[in-house]
């Protein structure tokens, strides 16, 4: 069972939610897909151990056999290409690796090489009433643009007889996008703000474009509006949990420690909460 | 010889475009037939690599010189390896004033910048 912990907006608690969800759902697995600020790693403080470089190909230009036509400029769609004179100049940090200039060059002088865009650390997470959790996240290396193929790799280690978390970036791009793709549930977290509100309608957006089933969880409730639970009554959208603002929660985030730890009440909560998504999934 | 400029829009009444690689269309003088060449921007729709593709655009067609507000640097880079001039023009200055300017040698040359 494969779950995503996405928001649309920034800042809601998807992180929090995702590790606190991971430390008492049994058999679970924790994957940070969130690989360009990947943080779920402070609160479940995983022993690493093995790290893995992702790579991305880029084209090669043997200037031997190139002609300098020109086709391949032409072919890519991210201007990744420059054929100037007798010179090729590929710009790798705007190339997606797509392969389409490897294909179309009529001469062969396009060969395939590899660039790291980053990596990969997996180890596991001490667990509160089971013993240990799978602990996976990406980091995309500084100046990397492209993050989904970094995502799709740490998409690659999902187990399949595991109850899987994927910490989603936030936002509703490329990223997000690749993150939610194949999952069984998405779980949006959101704040009971207009700016909550109005990114979340947007991530809903995705998850029904992607055909994932939904559900909400309003992370301080008892601030803002009641504009959420409008929007999900209008929607059929099941709220499956709400959490008040409580400042334990916050002084134990704050120093990097997960609430369910302390907290009876809230591990109770985290427990119900899983229970219901598995309700929803087997719908 | 063949001059660019990034211009605001086609034809008449057109003026210089701050932007090389996200403006939306570009004009080519040529200055032995006197005559302007117009056409679209493909850079302005591309989800990336705008600087590079209006570059290589510009080198397709034979240009000598270009006349910008600013250039990016990975457009400095394909016009600088290719031995382009790459000139700075102010805002909306008419098309044939930039005209004007660069034969009477005043518009200032771009220094690529070291990242």
């Amino acid at each position: 069972m494969i779950i995503a912990i996405a928001s649309g907006k920034g800042g809601t608690g998807k992180t929090t939610i995702a590790t606190n969800l991971a430390l008492v759902a049994p058999a679970s697995q924790y994957l940070d897909c969130d690989v360009e600020e990947p943080n779920g790693h402070l609160f479940l403080k995983p022993d690493i151990s093995e790290k893995r470089d992702v790579t991305m190909p880029i084209p090669k230009i043997d200037e031997e056999l190139c002609t300098y036509c020109g086709e391949c400029a032409a072919a890519c769609e991210f201007n990744a290409l420059a054929v100037i004179g007798k010179k090729v100049m590929v710009f790798s940090e705007l190339c997606h690796g797509c392969g389409a200039c490897t294909f179309i060059c009529p001469e062969k002088a396009i060969s395939e090489t590899t660039k790291v865009i980053g990596y990969l650390e997996i180890g596991k997470a001490k667990a509160i009433e089971t013993d240990e959790l799978d602990f996976v996240h990406g980091i995309s290396n500084i100046g990397n643009p492209l993050s989904p193929p970094i995502i799709k790799k740490v998409k690659k280690l999902v187990k399949d007889d595991c109850f899987a978390i994927l910490d989603a970036p936030p936002g509703t791009s490329c990223p997000m996008v690749q993150t939610l793709m194949g999952c069984d549930y998405c779980l949006f977290v959101t704040e009971p703000t207009p700016f909550g509100l109005n990114d979340l309608v947007l991530a809903v957006g995705v998850a029904h474009q992607l055909k994932i089933p939904c559900g909400i969880l309003i992370n301080r409730s008892d601030s803002g509006d009641d504009q959420i639970q409008e929007y999900c009554r209008r929607e059929a959208i099941p709220i499956l949990m709400e959490i008040p603002f409580d400042r334990d929660l916050a002084f134990a985030y704050s120093k990097g420690e997960a609430a369910v730890i302390h907290s009876q009440s809230l591990r109770e909560g985290f427990q119900k909460l899983h229970q219901r998504i598995v309700a929803e999934v087997e719908k | 010889m063949k001059v660019a400029i990034s211009v605001t829009k086609a034809g008449e009444g057109a003026g210089l475009e701050m932007r090389f690689g996200r403006c939306p269309y570009f004009t080519v003088y040529n200055s032995e037939t006197k005559e302007y060449e117009w056409f679209e921007n493909a850079g302005i729709k591309a989800a990336s690599g705008a600087g590079t593709g209006a570059a290589q655009a510009l080198l397709d067609r034979g240009v000598e010189v270009v006349v910008s507000g600013q250039y990016g640097p990975k457009a400095a880079q394909v016009l600088g390896a290719a031995n382009i001039k790459m000139l700075l023009g102010s805002p909306d200055l008419p098309v044939a004033e930039v005209i004007a300017k660069w034969q009477a040698n005043e518009l200032k040359e771009y220094a690529i910048q070291k990242f």
